[in-house]
């Protein structure tokens, strides 16, 4: 009977242990996603993370490049606004976002968008993404901002690029616009000098222009923090810290409110400083501040202005 | 044949097995049940004046059996493995008040139960490989949903969304196969979606048993992959009021919950009532940060924002107790409101997962589910016939909010509705039992109907009507004293209207008057015919073999045939197929178990074959939706399941109790050659269990357990479904009573993930985004008897 009892325990490991060691036998399929990278001698895909857009520029250029031995079957290219961060606030009125939704594939109705079916390189460049004038995006004013550019392929077998193992490109772009509000910094600077230990000193304006189209200020939000992380990348080697912060007015898009602003067509920087000071921390060589102005229509502009601690 | 035909089909052999049964004889119904009137399967032996019994009957699950009280009986014997076998004689039978009480056999009741073939294969009235769980031993599990509690069972799998939200798999299958019976009533929800979750409270609920493979006999199609059959929970056996008040606290999402239960019996009147409430806030998992999208993302405190949960679940009950038979009356409610982390819907930015300041409260995007269910169930015997008539009434609510999006090609909504479903279903089940020459046949009658309706600002499901009827026979044949047979034939058939969707077309945010019709208007009337056939062996005390050979149908559902939109719950477009056919599966199991005195063993192996099976597959075409990516669409192949589970017990001479439960599942698409997705990975479990020994009157049956379960990676993954990685945790448990005030007060404790082990779960929703499942748990749970 124990003789008995040990084979039968022993033929239970066996077959568990051959169990969870099956593995498939016959070809193997083809499990993998395209790729999709910069155009070759390129840095990084265009729009590229961070990228601005100034008020000047009526488009942007997308280049990218997507391989997959087995064959491309489509790719997408999808670009719309990142004013909410995701969370889906809305905002009715004669703006528009730019809400950009290409398919390239083999028997696209729109020349642009064809591409060879089953090639196994594929390459886009440029596509031409127009908010203002012939050949637009959109029929109305572009609103000013944030946006999201995302890339995905799939191949001949259904593979698909995908955002869980970061195959797909995504990132975030700004969009500024004449009517939306300006951030301008004293004398045309273009940083601001600080000392660890003391408060920032700014000095500038944030202000509606004179664009027909320009509406009031609405809401002023200002981040003292170590890097610009476009609001949704954070390096995976350094702490992002926020070192100092002042909200005034309510957004629009985010769930953020302050103070009332003082006013609803310009504010200076200075006296933002000096009405609620940001302390510069010792041990920081490099800060940015980031300034996000937003006015009644919803429009944003956003600066990140790097600052150099002495 | 067209839906009347089917109905007079199954009429006319309803009433033929009803006709063949009519050839009744006078007999006894009795019960059998143990001391603490749990019912019991046991053998009933009737001898006439031969030393070999006449007749051998099984009695069913719920104890009942219909001894025939033929002239030439002298006496009955039942028996039951583990309890002492009682002899009757005709005269003493005829004075028995309809329960036959089996006491503990002189073994020690632990040696028995080192690995009872109740708890390694299940009874014996059954051929297929069942679970049987104790409504004391399912709170013991300590788990805020009921799929939770029921997941360290072999063979049984939970899939989750964090820690409030998670449905049943058996042996890698879930969804629309595994069928949920409440109290004799199909549960009905909107089980098709991988997050929505089962809406039965484990506090509100009475003793579970899982049948592991095809049952649509008797409990209809869907259960082509398993049963989970919820009893309801026994009438009080004395006078009275009694009941408990239970209280749990949890570490890890700072829950506290609290449920009471009540019943009384006056005469033959009882009633029976249970409320219970629990709130926890969002919960930790062992990680700061977590990738997606190439981005590293935070997870602020080590906290999933927004998974914040709440429940209110009760039910109320009453029935009286007549001398053939019960009957009763049940209204229960589940309502749960449950946040689903901010980075599960949309793509999760580091602005969107930023510290809210308030890790218990509810934002967007959420759901708010409410189950109501309003059960009726009779049972009597008449002569030698047992009938029960179940009816039910359900009325599913289910609301997913969000923040409207931005991507729509519509004017932007209004309201946060983004999903609203709404289920009525009706039920009306007719069965009935009788013993013929041969053994015993039970013929059932089972009938739904359902209409679903929708709203928000989001489509995916049309609405719907669905008239489901069936009908079925089992014939139960003890062919010996140790060897037990049954056959059974089913046919189902449906009708089901669909009606079309017509989404309206804007341009530039402008209505064009146009629209796109995202399904037609759709009518099926399918009929399927479905087979079972098994055998039991008891070989001797020591010994069962068990096997079944079934198959099980499913007819697609309105979200396989005519769905269209974005579903979130998978981050993908989903497009229905109304070109679908019945899936079918074939079923092989086997069932072995023998025991010693200090050691057991059981193995269950299980090979299937399913004929169209319905899944959800990569068009490698992107979906021209906004804010949406490839579109999936329903298709049907033939796969291949394979697979089962093993257990080993050894108690050790000084009452250390080992068990190593084993569990595998392989499946392939044998058309695409590909395994299909969210299968459960290999996993070992090894438990240890050690009752103290007693050290003072007030701490009474103290036993401490440690739980180590090895899972093994799961690298056999459907396309583009990412594989995961393998994990070791480690659990900690005490039980035991303490006397407070000569009542005692049932303490449970124990620490989950003891290792604070950061790991993925491949069946979790959660997984699709890398996000970890929850760290390290410490739970209180004490019950305060109120007798």
């Amino acid at each position: 009977m124990k003789h008995l009892k040990i084979k039968l325990f022993t033929l239970a490991l066996l077959g568990l242990t051959y169990l969870s060691s099956c593995t498939d036998s016959g070809e193997p399929q083809d499990l993998q996603a395209p790729e999709i990278s910069p155009i070759t001698g390129m840095a990084s895909i265009s729009p590229s993370a961070g990228q601005i857009f100034r008020s000047v520029e009526q488009g942007a250029e997308v280049s990218f490049r997507v391989s997959d031995p087995q064959g491309i079957q489509e790719i997408l290219l999808d670009i719309h606004g990142g004013f909410d961060g995701h969370s889906h606030g809305r905002l009715l009125n004669n703006f528009e976002r730019l809400n950009v939704r290409k398919i390239f594939h083999s028997a696209s109705s729109d020349s642009r968008l064809i591409i060879d079916a089953g090639s196994p390189e594929v390459l886009i460049d440029p596509y031409q993404v127009i908010w203002e004038g012939q050949d637009s995006e959109i029929q109305g004013n572009a609103l000013a901002g944030p946006y999201h550019i995302t890339i995905s392929a799939t191949d001949v077998n259904g593979n698909q690029t995908s955002f869980a193992d970061g195959s797909n490109y995504h990132t975030t772009f700004y969009i500024q616009r004449p009517y939306a509000p300006a951030i301008e910094l004293a004398g045309g600077a273009t940083s601001f000098s600080a000392r660890a230990g003391a408060p920032l000193e700014m000095d500038g304006f944030i202000r509606t222009t004179d664009h027909p189209l320009s509406t009031p200020l609405k809401f002023v939000w200002m981040r003292l923090t170590n890097q610009d992380r476009f609001d949704e990348q954070v390096s995976s080697d350094a702490q992002v810290r926020v070192f100092g912060e002042q909200l005034l007015g309510e957004s629009s898009w985010r769930n953020l409110k302050g103070n009332a602003l003082p006013s609803s067509e310009s504010l200076n920087l200075r006296t933002l400083a000096a009405s609620q000071a940001m302390m510069i921390p010792s041990g920081q060589s490099q800060l940015v501040l980031i300034i996000w102005a937003e006015d009644m229509a919803g429009n944003v502009t956003r600066k990140a202005i790097p600052v150099r601690v002495n | 044949m067209d839906f009347q035909n089917s109905i007079g089909l199954g009429l006319l052999l309803f009433l033929g097995l009803g006709l063949g049964t009519a050839l009744a004889q006078a007999e006894l119904s009795v019960q059998v049940l143990d001391q603490g009137r749990k019912p019991l399967s046991a053998h009933v032996y009737g001898f006439s004046d031969q030393k070999d019994p006449v007749w051998v009957l099984i009695a069913d699950r719920e104890g009942w059996v219909n001894i025939p009280l033929k002239t030439s009986l002298q006496k009955i014997e039942i028996s039951h493995v583990g309890f002492q076998k009682r002899s009757f004689t005709l005269i003493q039978l005829k004075e028995l008040k309809g329960e036959i009480l089996l006491l503990p056999s002189a073994h020690d009741l632990e040696e028995v139960s080192v690995l009872g073939k109740k708890e390694a294969l299940g009874t014996i009235s059954s051929s297929l490989s069942t679970l049987q769980v104790d409504r004391e031993e399912l709170l013991k599990k300590q788990s805020i949903t009921f799929a939770g509690a029921l997941e360290n069972l072999p063979g049984v799998q939970a899939m989750n969304v964090g820690v409030g939200i998670s449905k049943p798999m058996i042996r890698g299958l879930s969804f629309n196969r595994i069928l949920i019976e409440d109290s004799g009533i199909k549960q009905e929800g909107q089980q098709w979606g991988a997050d929505h979750g089962l809406e039965i409270d484990p506090h509100t609920s009475g003793d579970v048993e899982i049948f592991k493979g095809p049952v649509s006999l008797i409990f209809g199609p869907d259960a082509l992959g398993g049963v989970v059959k919820i009893h309801p929970l026994p009438a009080p056996s004395e006078e009275g009021i009694s009941g408990s008040v239970a209280l749990d606290v949890q570490s890890n999402s700072r829950l506290i919950g609290s449920s009471m239960n009540l019943q009384a019996r006056k005469g033959q009147c009882f009633g029976l009532g249970s409320l219970s409430v629990l709130s926890h806030g969002d919960y930790e998992v062992p990680a700061d940060r977590f990738t997606y999208a190439g981005y590293v993302l935070p997870i602020v405190d080590q906290r999933l924002k927004n998974t914040a949960g709440r429940q209110l679940n009760f039910s109320l009950g009453g029935g009286k107790i007549f001398s053939n038979g019960e009957t009763r009356l049940t209204l229960s409610r589940f309502g749960q409101e449950a946040g689903i982390f901010t980075g599960a819907v949309g793509i999760p930015t580091a602005y969107s997962l930023e510290d809210d300041g308030n890790s218990g409260d509810i934002q967007f995007p959420r759901q708010i589910n409410t189950h109501w269910k309003l059960i009726s169930n009779t049972r009597w015997t008449v002569d030698k016939r047992e009938y029960q008539v179940d009816l039910g009434y359900q009325a599913n609510r289910r609301q997913e909010e969000s923040l409207p999006h931005v991507h729509g090609v519509g004017p932007t909504p209004s309201g946060n509705l983004a999903l609203g479903l709404s289920l009525d279903t009706y039920t009306a089940n007719f069965s009935m039992k009788t013993t013929i020459s041969v053994g015993s046949l039970q013929v059932g009658w089972m009938n739904q109907f359902m209409n679903n309706t929708y709203d928000g600002f989001e489509f995916l499901l049309p609405a719907y009507r669905s008239l489901q009827s069936g009908i079925y026979g089992v014939l139960e044949w003890p062919i010996s004293e140790k060897i037990s047979w049954n056959l059974g034939a089913r046919v189902d058939a449906q009708r089901l209207r669909i009606d079309e969707h017509l989404q309206p077309i804007y341009e530039r945010l402008e209505p064009t008057g146009e629209f796109d019709q995202r399904n037609p208007d759709i009518s099926r009337n399918p009929l399927a015919p479905s087979v079972s056939t098994g055998w039991v062996w008891q070989v001797d005390d020591q010994r069962l073999v068990k096997f079944n050979l079934g198959s099980g149908i499913r007819f697609p559902t309105p979200i396989e045939l005519a769905s269209n939109g974005i579903h979130h719950g998978n981050f993908r477009h989903e497009k229905g197929n109304s070109t679908l056919t019945t899936e079918r599966s074939w079923q092989a199991d086997l069932g072995f178990s023998q025991e010693w005195k200090a050691f057991s063993v059981a193995i269950s192996p299980f090979l299937s074959i399913y004929q169209d099976f319905i899944y959800l597959a990569p068009s490698g075409r992107f979906s021209p939706l906004p804010g949406s990516s490839m579109l999936w669409e329903y298709r049907q192949d033939n796969a291949f399941f394979a697979g089962g589970e093993i257990q080993l017990s050894y108690l050790s001479p000084w009452k250390l109790r080992t068990t190593l439960s084993g569990e595998y599942v392989w499946n392939q698409n044998t058309e695409t050659q590909l395994p299909l997705p969210l299968t459960p990975p290999a996993s070992i479990l090894t438990s240890l269990d050690y009752p103290l020994p007693e050290f003072s009157s007030v701490f009474r049956g103290l036993s401490m357990g440690m739980d180590f379960r090895k899972t093994f990676a799961q690298n056999r993954v459907a396309r583009n479904e990412q594989a995961t990685p393998g994990y070791f945790l480690i659990d900690w448990r005490m039980s035991g009573r303490i006397n407070v005030s000569q009542k005692p007060l049932e303490l449970t404790f124990s620490i989950r993930n003891l290792g604070n082990v950061r790991y993925l779960n491949h069946l979790s929703r959660y997984r699709l985004i890398n996000i970890p499942e929850p760290g390290r748990n410490i739970s209180l749970s004490l019950i305060f008897p109120l007798n």
